[in-house]
């Protein structure tokens, strides 16, 4: 299996320079059967990666690129009139498919929005009272720009949680830089890239990092984490039980990426920023500028 | 290496984060006036031994000494350890008492108690930790002005186990609770609609009232279709419909009829929340601050929040 | 009836604890008073706010003031203080319930139990006065929790500070410097003890028997003598009126005596008793008892008309010569009877004489015939006459020492020898626990002396001659089996038992309660010789008071987590603070692994170490590594010694 991991993240990291963690953060997110968020600066390469990530997965995907007059059923699909049946045929929207890249996210009104969310939270759409399951895996890796731009529509708070993981880039570092101006065009690096895996393969992956042992030690730690985010004076709300769980497994992902069979701190260490940042509510009266911030806090949380 | 300084007890703590883990180096110790009657009384008792030549007298008051001195360890070992966890203090206006909740964590099984916080104008209720892990501290202050404010010099002071000795310890923490203006107390008519607006570019028409017949687009509700244009062979239309919540309005700093910041403050506090209450879409303009019209809880604290805050 | 609440509960017992042994003293009134009062308390009748109650409780203390002083015609002076406390302790537990009325209310306890400790201070007591302090500590701690505790909470906690301070408790009794004497004197305590007497009616010996308390202990140097052989001479009776023998008046001049043979050694702790003697076997030069004195009849004795319980050391002869010259108011006294009394034993006497060449001889008539004559040893004996010795030597022949002392002793000055009654003790029993010999009241014993020309005063002991068991083997084998059970002797079972308990009461007397400036003095002289002086053991308290706060400190204050740790994790506790010694601090959120890379860097020399004790720790604490793997990790922290090298800085 490590063949396949070290070769997925090689032809990823080909085509996004110089952010092997953030690759192998969203990757970790993906097998740990979650959705992902990337948040950044337009042009910083999110879309890039978030290709890259379908296409290297082999697993079928589409693009939604979200606009402001976006409708609902411009990503579900929509029982359509047809005038030579006389009937109503419903045409499935993009949705149905194993991973949509959700661009923008945040440029589409709120009742697009809750309409992708919903679908990522039950696995199914409802449409015209008609319940229609999504396939399997289905993912959903959405970018957005940063909420303090013009024009955009921040998702709603309550909804934040069902992204596994919300990333930001960064600009790339110096010599990443380099390699992008001087290197090919993007565009044509993504049309060339070859899936690495089959869709068999990948579920596998998916099974067995449920199987990547948590001992109870470790239990402890994730339990002072959690605690310590309801305790502090810095948040308004701490992380829910669905937060917690939501460490363990991205936690479990990661061990699983450096090919161990058990989590050790390091590993929810090292996706805590991602995992909680959105889940946290600053305390009214805390002006926390950047969020991560608040996710430095837990990792203070002294280990049992 | 920067060198920690200590909060000593005569000088202003330095504030600190939180949590706060007791170290003995945070902990001072005095006997109380009880502690100081016992050691009269003991040496009291070491006179009648001496005077009477009493020999288990010895012995007995030399047992009441050991016990002074093996409290006064034991009063330092109540509050050695503990881990104190500031909790977000919920808003409160003007006039009302703030709650400030103090988490208090044990790190053994050993029970700790008598655990009081003190500050200048108040004390919370004594919390003993015998059985439980962890448990509250609650602080109410009276907060008289709006804004932001931290409580300052804290004390969390033990007397346990046996009342001979207080233990202490000094801290302030980055701490505070937002106190928002007092709501004005003579209710005013809300401010005039300000006609149709910039509506809310997601904030649909409203679903009320019947208004007009459009095109049919991909995505409409088929509840929404006109059936009956449909059977008579047309192009399907959908029904589109208005409702109360188009109209907005704004708070606005000048409106008020006080001529006082604290009085316009108070005004606009209870047209905020007079606001919420009757589910209006409002909007907010402060000197120096515009809060675009919406509506919801979160919207209101945000009003409430710079309303607190201004100045 | 609702019950008391445990808060209550929490205070009156224990306050009650210690007021309980002063029923004893404190007029019977004012225990009633209190006892009334604390039932008071217990009730559902008892307001804390009810303002009648408030002016009875005033009332009650006005008449408690006035009633001590009707008492006493004083408030002051310890009977009339205490008395006085006690009431006022009643009065503040129907005060209030506030916490400061509380810890008022415990430390008038412990003053109380002081206050005890000037009527009592036996073995038992002690036991007492540590439950009454755990459970006053206890109350004290009780009074500052919001909830009463749960009585085991509050019981452990009381007596875990209790036997945290017994070091100290015992350090400063050993070390505090005592005073030569105590400064005010002993409170002088009515008690109805019994003990040697200066007279003697047939009867005043026997009524000794019948108790059980220990008159003195005695412990040899030499642990193979046996105390049964010996006599405790006490008062000389030299006065008879014809019922009663007194002691002869007091003479300025001292009896010549020499000794002969062999000397023993041996210490006696001698019982508190509301009689002066102090009780030696054979011949001694002198007695280390202040102010002890020597009589005109070689009895030792205190000035006072008591004492407390003393402890001596003796040495003496066994076999002596006292008074080879009998001065002449000796001999006067000596033979000295009242008119016209026992007329059959003076003629039975006057016959002994014209028959005998020797006073000696005469001695052994009298001896002869108390053994031929059908005499009985008995604590029974029938009622006698006008004529005693008569009727006892003629008609009863049943009787106790004191008859066979005071009837041989009149035989003999009516044959014209000087002879007189000496009471003490004989007798005793060995303690196998403490190896010393217990002699007790029981073994009070009356024997008689006669002058003979050349040997001076000789010891014959008439009793002998009719019961030899009383004096070979004690009172108990002497008596006929029926009067045994007078005795109240333990049954046999019970005897190690007893034995024991005396032990520790011996022991407690001795070293507890006799712990006074000499013995402090020779224990401390004999630990070091430096230690004895006043700056020494100043110098000896400071150091061990340093070292008991030290050991308090690090046991109480060292760990304030002490949730139960597992091997696995206590090892790698020893990997990091062998790192720590180097320099190499791990953060309390730094995770194992991300702490090795930094540590590997610091100590280049250790990485190969520490990787593999990182590894191994990870693999078995999160893991779930299997149990040989714990071995490895063992062997390899076993190996480790980060000490050597330093971190290299940057």
């Amino acid at each position: 299996m490590n063949a396949h991991i070290d070769s997925l993240l090689g032809r990823i990291n080909q085509v996004v320079l110089g952010k092997e963690r953030q690759v192998r953060l969203c990757l970790a997110c993906l097998l740990a059967r979650g959705h992902l968020l990337i948040e950044d600066m337009p042009g910083v390469g999110k879309t890039t990666l978030a290709h890259a990530l379908a296409r290297s997965l082999g697993l079928d995907y589409q693009r939604i690129q979200f606009t402001s007059d976006l409708l609902p059923a411009d990503i579900l699909g929509a029982a359509i009139y047809e005038r030579d049946s006389g009937g109503f045929r419903f045409h499935p929207g993009p949705i149905f498919a194993q991973v949509i890249l959700a661009d923008e996210i945040n440029r589409a009104s709120p009742k697009a929005q809750s309409a992708l969310l919903e679908a990522m939270e039950e696995g199914q759409v409802s449409i015209e009272g008609e319940t229609r399951p999504l396939p399997t895996p289905f993912f959903v890796i959405a970018t957005q720009n940063p909420t303090d731009q013009v024009g955009v529509f921040p998702l709603p708070e309550s909804q934040l949680d069902r992204f596994l993981m919300r990333l930001s880039l960064g600009y790339p570092n110096p010599a990443a830089e380099r390699d992008l101006l001087a290197g090919q065009d993007r565009r044509d690096l993504l049309a060339g890239l070859e899936p690495a895996l089959a869709p068999a393969e990948f579920v596998a992956m998916q099974q067995a990092v449920r199987t990547v042992r948590v001992a109870d030690a470790l239990l402890d730690y994730l339990q002072a984490i959690i605690q310590a985010s309801r305790q502090n004076a810095s948040f308004a709300e701490g992380l829910s039980p669905r937060g917690g769980l939501a460490i363990k497994h991205a936690a479990q992902a990661w061990a699983y990426l450096t090919g161990r069979d058990f989590v050790q701190p390091e590993d929810v260490q090292a996706v805590l920023p991602g995992v909680v940042a959105h889940r946290l509510r600053p305390a009214p009266g805390i002006t926390a500028g950047n969020e991560f911030w608040a996710a430095r806090i837990l990792l203070q949380v002294p280990i049992p | 290496m920067a060198k920690r300084r200590f909060n000593v007890p005569w000088r202003q703590p330095e504030t600190e984060a939180g949590p706060i883990t007791l170290d003995s180096r945070r902990l001072y110790i005095l006997p109380t006036r009880i502690g100081l009657v016992f050691a009269l009384l003991v040496f009291g008792l070491l006179v009648t031994s001496a005077n009477y030549g009493i020999s288990l007298g010895y012995l007995f008051t030399f047992l009441l000494g050991g016990i002074g001195v093996a409290g006064l360890f034991h009063s330092q070992r109540n509050l050695l350890g503990l881990t104190l966890r500031p909790l977000a203090a919920v808003p409160v206006y003007a006039g009302e008492a703030a709650r400030f909740r103090l988490r208090i964590e044990k790190p053994g099984a050993r029970p700790r108690g008598g655990l009081v916080l003190n500050h200048a104008e108040a004390s919370s209720p004594q919390l003993d930790l015998i059985s439980a892990g962890s448990g509250e501290l609650v602080l109410e202050l009276a907060q008289a002005r709006r804004g932001f404010h931290k409580p300052g010099r804290l004390i969390l002071a033990s007397t346990w186990p046996l009342g001979l000795f207080r233990c202490w310890s000094v801290f302030a923490l980055d701490w505070g609770v937002l106190v928002y203006p007092r709501p004005a107390a003579q209710p005013l008519p809300f401010p005039a609609t300000t006609g149709e607006g910039r509506a809310l570019s997601w904030r649909r028409p409203g679903e009320d009232e019947f208004s007009a017949l459009r095109e049919y687009r991909p995505g409409d509700s088929p509840r929404h279709i006109a059936w009956k244009s449909v059977a008579r062979g047309q192009a399907p239309l959908t029904k589109q419909f208005t409702g109360s919540g188009g109209s907005e309005s704004w708070l606005d700093w000048a409106d008020c009829p006080e001529t006082d910041t604290e009085g316009r403050l108070s005004r606009l506090t209870r047209w905020a929340l007079d606001g919420e209450r009757a589910g209006l879409v409002w909007g907010l303009t402060l000197p120096g601050f515009r809060l675009p019209p919406g509506r919801g809880e979160r919207h209101l604290q945000q009003a409430l929040a710079a309303l607190a805050r201004h100045g | 009836m609702v019950r008391p609440d445990r808060r209550t509960l929490w205070l009156v017992v224990p306050v009650t604890l210690a007021l309980l042994p002063h029923a004893l003293y404190v007029p019977l009134w004012a225990s009633l008073a209190v006892a009334l009062a604390l039932a008071w308390r217990l009730t559902p009748l008892w307001r804390k706010d009810s303002l009648a109650q408030k002016a009875i409780r005033i009332l009650l203390a006005i008449a408690g003031v006035i009633a001590t002083w009707l008492q006493f015609h004083t408030l002051a002076g310890p009977e009339a203080g205490i008395s006085l406390l006690v009431q006022m302790v009643a009065l503040k537990l129907l005060e209030s319930d506030r916490r400061r009325d509380h810890a008022v209310a415990v430390l008038a306890g412990y003053f109380l139990v002081m206050a005890t400790l000037i009527h009592h201070q036996q073995f038992a007591v002690a036991a007492w006065l540590l439950l009454t302090t755990a459970a006053l500590t206890a109350a004290l701690a009780s009074s500052q929790a919001s909830e009463p505790l749960p009585l085991g909470t509050a019981l452990a906690g009381g007596g875990s500070l209790v036997l945290q301070a017994l070091p100290l408790a015992i350090l400063m009794f050993l070390l505090f410097p005592r005073l030569p004497s105590p400064m005010a004197g002993l409170i002088h305590v009515e008690t109805g003890r019994t003990g040697l007497s200066d007279s003697m009616v047939p009867g005043s010996v026997s009524r000794l028997i019948l108790s059980d308390e220990v008159a003195l202990r005695v412990d040899f140097a030499d642990p193979a003598t046996d105390a049964r052989g010996l006599y405790w001479r006490g008062p000389v009776l030299a006065d008879f009126d014809g019922r009663t023998w007194r002691r002869g008046g007091d003479r300025a001049t001292l009896p010549a005596a020499l000794p002969v043979g062999r000397q023993i050694d041996y210490s006696i702790t001698l019982e508190a008793a509301a009689q002066p003697w102090l009780p030696v076997a054979g011949l001694t030069r002198s007695l280390p008892v202040a102010d002890a004195r020597l009589t005109a009849y070689q009895e030792w004795r205190t000035p006072r008309q008591d004492h407390e319980r003393l402890r001596y050391a003796v040495q003496s002869w066994l076999d002596y010569r006292l008074e080879a010259e009998l001065p002449a108011w000796q001999r006067a006294q000596a033979l000295a009877l009242p008119a016209g009394g026992n007329p059959d034993s003076r003629a039975l006497a006057r016959l002994w004489a014209d028959q005998s060449a020797t006073p000696r001889e005469i001695v052994d008539r009298a001896l002869a015939y108390f053994r031929r004559e059908p005499f009985h040893y008995t604590l029974n004996p029938p009622p006698l006459g006008e004529h005693g010795v008569d009727d006892f030597l003629f008609l009863t022949r049943r009787g106790f020492c004191e008859h066979y002392a005071g009837a041989f002793t009149v035989l003999m000055r009516a044959a014209g020898v000087p002879a007189r009654v000496v009471t003490g003790y004989q007798g005793g029993e060995l303690n196998p626990v403490g190896g010393y010999w217990i002699v007790r009241q029981r073994d009070a014993h009356a024997w008689a002396e006669v002058w003979l020309a050349g040997a001076g005063w000789v010891r014959v002991d008439p009793t002998a001659a009719v019961a030899p068991e009383r004096v070979e083997r004690g009172l108990a084998e002497a008596l006929p089996m029926a009067e045994r059970p007078l005795l109240n002797l333990p049954a046999n079972w019970l005897r190690p038992w007893r034995q024991g308990w005396d032990f520790l009461n011996n022991g407690w007397n001795q070293w507890v309660l006799g712990y006074d400036f000499q013995r402090q003095q020779r224990l401390l002289a004999r630990l070091s010789p430096s230690l004895a002086s006043l700056k020494g053991m100043l110098w000896a308290m400071l150091a061990g008071i340093g070292l008991i706060l030290a050991g308090l400190a690090l046991a109480l204050l060292r760990n304030a987590d002490d949730r139960p740790k597992t091997e696995v994790e206590r090892l790698y506790a020893r990997f990091l603070q062998g790192l720590a010694r180097a320099g190499l601090i791990k953060g309390p959120a730094e995770g194992p692994l991300d702490f090795a890379a930094r540590a590997s860097r610091g100590r280049p020399d250790l990485a190969g170490q520490i990787d593999t004790i990182t590894r191994l720790y990870l693999a078995l604490r999160y893991g779930g590594g299997a149990g040989s793997e714990i071995g490895k990790l063992r062997r390899a922290l076993y190996i480790f010694r980060p000490g050597g090298g330093t971190a290299s800085k940057k």
